[in-house]
């Protein structure tokens, strides 16, 4: 258990360029390397991050309940954020020196477009394990449309589409 | 631009208090469903325009800390003010308050899930879930192609990372290596 919540916490560390950044990140660590989820439950997991009101990093949570009960949840929580406060309090004390530096600012303008490569290799993967035939397929391809070219919450838009599961799975 | 030092004095008349900036925090984690910038929204009518604890300059600033550091944006732009208000206790106390109510609809997911997901009707449910999440990451690869892609250096980049990545480099690394060329790049132009 001590082994997922440090995963975790360097996971966290470098999440770096946004939340979504952790996905590709928890799939190598959580799925490939230790095998503590299926490729299944690990879109399960980002699907179950969504839903709530808050960060997608949230999603971290339900996997340590999954893996260990409430403790879990809670230890997740913990490990996901810590990094977080920590570097994040440090920032605000020494608030002039970081933001006066150059190196930051240039060490991301790279980190970015590096994401979405990393993110689309991972859409490619997850894709291999829930795009399995047609109707998965164009639940995929609205999905997108609705997400990308309307104001729809992708709440919503993720409910609706289990529920067409239902009707068609 | 004014000198950051400028933006950020903080010449509260006086201090918010600990139970207000958590409740506040606790109605942003309840109620801020939707993408990030739909949170900012949320974010900025609360804290500047309705308690007026931040002026638009401090919270861009907040915002901009937010997607300079490592985790959910989001949360670090909460713990930034949550500090900036009222320190250390001000920052875990944002956290908290951001992050209770999601964690709590999660434990309760995952215990109708752990519970239910073998019925079959969960699994269909399911099904259509993980295909919407494939169509919900595209999505987000595509809005972040249009805003990213604006150089011959990013294009490269991303595609570069892309290949390494399917041919399982390791993630960590590749950010590592990405932030690495970024200096080497960027880093001496002024």
């Amino acid at each position: 258990m001590f082994k997922f919540f440090w995963t975790l916490f360097y996971i966290n560390l470098f999440t770096i360029g946004g939340g979504y950044v952790m996905i590709p990140l928890l799939e190598k660590e959580i799925v490939e390397r230790y095998h503590w989820l299926t490729h299944q439950e690990f879109i399960e997991a980002i699907a179950i991050g969504q839903l709530t009101p808050g960060p997608l990093t949230i999603m971290n949570a339900f996997i340590g309940y999954k893996l260990f009960g409430i403790i879990g949840a809670l230890g997740a929580t913990v490990s996901t954020y810590l990094p977080s406060f920590i570097i994040v309090t440090l920032i605000s004390h020494y608030y002039n020196e970081f933001r006066s530096s150059r190196i930051v600012d240039s060490a991301i303008a790279l980190i970015k477009p590096a994401v979405i490569g990393l993110l689309l290799s991972t859409a490619i993967s997850l894709g291999k394990t829930s795009l399995l035939n047609t109707p998965a397929t164009i639940i995929a391809l609205l999905a997108f449309i609705l997400i990308t070219f309307t104001k729809i919450d992708p709440t919503f838009i993720i409910l609706g589409a289990g529920l067409v599961g239902m009707l068609f799975f | 631009m004014r000198p950051v030092s400028d933006v950020l004095v903080n010449n509260r008349r006086s201090p918010v208090s600990l139970k207000r900036l958590f409740l506040v925090f606790l109605k942003i984690g309840t109620f801020a469903f939707g993408g990030v910038y739909s949170m900012l929204a949320f974010f900025e009518r609360e804290l500047v325009h309705r308690h007026k604890w931040l002026t638009e300059e401090e919270f861009s600033e907040a915002v901009a800390i937010g997607q300079l550091t490592p985790g959910a944006p989001i949360i670090n732009t909460g713990i930034f003010i949550g500090f900036y208000l009222r320190r250390i206790k001000g920052a875990l106390i944002t956290i908290v308050g951001q992050v209770l109510p999601s964690l709590v609809i999660v434990i309760l997911i995952g215990y109708l899930y752990v519970r239910y997901k073998e019925g079959e009707m969960a699994k269909a449910f399911l099904k259509g879930v993980g295909a919407a999440v494939v169509g919900l990451l595209l999505s987000v690869i595509f809005k972040l192609s249009k805003k990213i892609f604006k150089s011959p250096v990013t294009v490269i980049t991303g595609l570069m990372v892309f290949v390494l990545s399917i041919l399982k480099f390791n993630p960590i690394a590749l950010i590592v290596l990405s932030g690495l060329t970024g200096i080497l790049i960027y880093g001496r132009q002024r």
